[in-house]
């Protein structure tokens, strides 16, 4: 029991947003099967149950759209705090650390310590991989999210197509369709907006406690 | 559009002291040796998540094979005559537009529309609950009703940049 507490606390960040993911998505499915049932009964269709809706390609490609602007989040995130900075952001390095920083600074090579993971220590592509390896999965499923918004996608926006007696897209042609990059694009522009703007309020704004904030009594010049 | 939440931190690569030195060593303690191996097993269960919804489209409700069975029975009942079979192959809004149009019963009314009997499938399409199943002489729509495809338009023909345009249609 004491271990389980101990556990907790220390996971507590984890935990909580594990927690509160699954309780969203949940809601999101049986949201979406109410609006999605809505839309049958107005075309005079079946409705479907919920285990129909969340295996629908409709459910899938609404959770990957998202999905995928939120890795394009983070991926752009982390790339673009290596190289661009912002003064009196506690988001950024200081102005003259930009770039991927030196052996040393990073304590890859020669400069490792004995706590540093061993592929820190290790040459060649293994040091290299893990240098980088943040960026390579958080890439990667950035990648994988937004493949399976295309092929669900182009699933639900035919279902709607054959519903209203059209016909369907193919894959190619569903790539460059408006409602691919409607869908796409709304997400990304509230993302690029979210970050950038955290960006700038904490350079001003403070929340005490918090470690994405500075502490409340440093200047607002203070960068990281 | 979901709520954003950022800080990826640990590669940001900070020669950092205070705060954010201790952020950086809780992190790399966090990516440690297994972690990108965790990361990547993470990703994958991910992607195998979608594929696994992806993969449940096609597992629930009747397949293409079926859609081009009902077409077929719908063509048979045509050519038979037998209109009491047609009427139990068409959605409940096509047998409204049947008996709207001729003003008759369905089984007497789909005969009198003098349907074209669309013949062997060559091109079938099924997503998510509908279905589009083109033959030699007819296009028909279907959509999913409980367990089966039941036919919601038939004596289709394609409108270029338009729906198409058909005999009787449901919904």
């Amino acid at each position: 029991m004491v271990r389980l507490r101990i556990f907790v606390r220390q996971n507590g960040l984890t935990l909580f947003f594990g927690v509160i993911f699954v309780a969203a998505l949940i809601g999101q499915s049986f949201a979406g099967l109410a609006a999605y049932n809505e839309t049958q009964i107005s075309e005079h269709l079946a409705e479907i149950t919920w285990l129909q809706y969340v295996t629908s390609s409709s459910f899938t490609t609404d959770v990957a759209e998202n999905w995928q602007s939120e890795y394009l989040q983070f991926l752009l995130f982390i790339w673009a705090t290596v190289w661009l900075v912002q003064r009196g952001s506690p988001e950024s390095k200081k102005t003259y650390e930009a770039g991927p920083g030196s052996d040393e600074d990073q304590k890859v090579g020669p400069a490792a310590t004995l706590s540093s993971p061993p592929s820190a220590a290790a040459e060649g592509l293994r040091r290299v991989l893990f240098s980088h390896s943040l960026l390579i999965v958080m890439g990667s499923i950035f990648v994988l999210s937004w493949l399976a918004q295309s092929v669900t996608g182009v699933s639900a926006f035919n279902e709607q197509q054959l519903n209203n007696l059209e016909a369907p897209l193919s894959w190619g042609e569903y790539v460059v369709s408006p409602d691919f990059w409607s869908r796409t694009l709304q997400n990304w522009q509230s993302e690029f907006l979210a970050v950038g703007s955290m960006a700038v309020l904490s350079i001003f704004l403070r929340e005490r406690g918090s470690p994405e904030s500075k502490a409340v009594g440093e200047p607002h010049e203070k960068t990281a | 559009v979901i709520v954003e939440r950022r800080r990826a931190e640990g590669q940001k690569g900070r020669s950092a002291e205070g705060q954010k030195g201790r952020r950086k060593v809780a992190m790399r303690r966090r990516i440690g040796s297994g972690a990108g191996a965790r990361a990547v097993l993470v990703a994958s269960l991910l992607a195998g998540a979608l594929t696994a919804a992806l993969a449940g489209c096609s597992t629930l409700g009747p397949t293409s094979a079926d859609a081009d069975a009902t077409v077929a029975a719908f063509g048979a009942a045509l050519e038979a005559g037998d209109g009491v079979t047609a009427c139990a192959l068409l959605d409940e809004g096509a047998v409204d537009d049947v008996q709207s149009q001729t003003k008759a019963d369905c089984s007497d009314g789909v005969l009198e529309l003098d349907l074209p009997v669309a013949g062997s499938p060559h091109a079938t399409e099924v997503y998510g609950r509908s279905a589009l199943v083109r033959a030699a002489a007819d296009s028909l729509f279907l959509t999913v009703a409980g367990a089966d495809w039941r036919i919601r338009a038939a004596g289709c023909t394609p409108v270029r940049d338009a729906p198409f345009e058909c005999m009787i249609e449901g919904g």
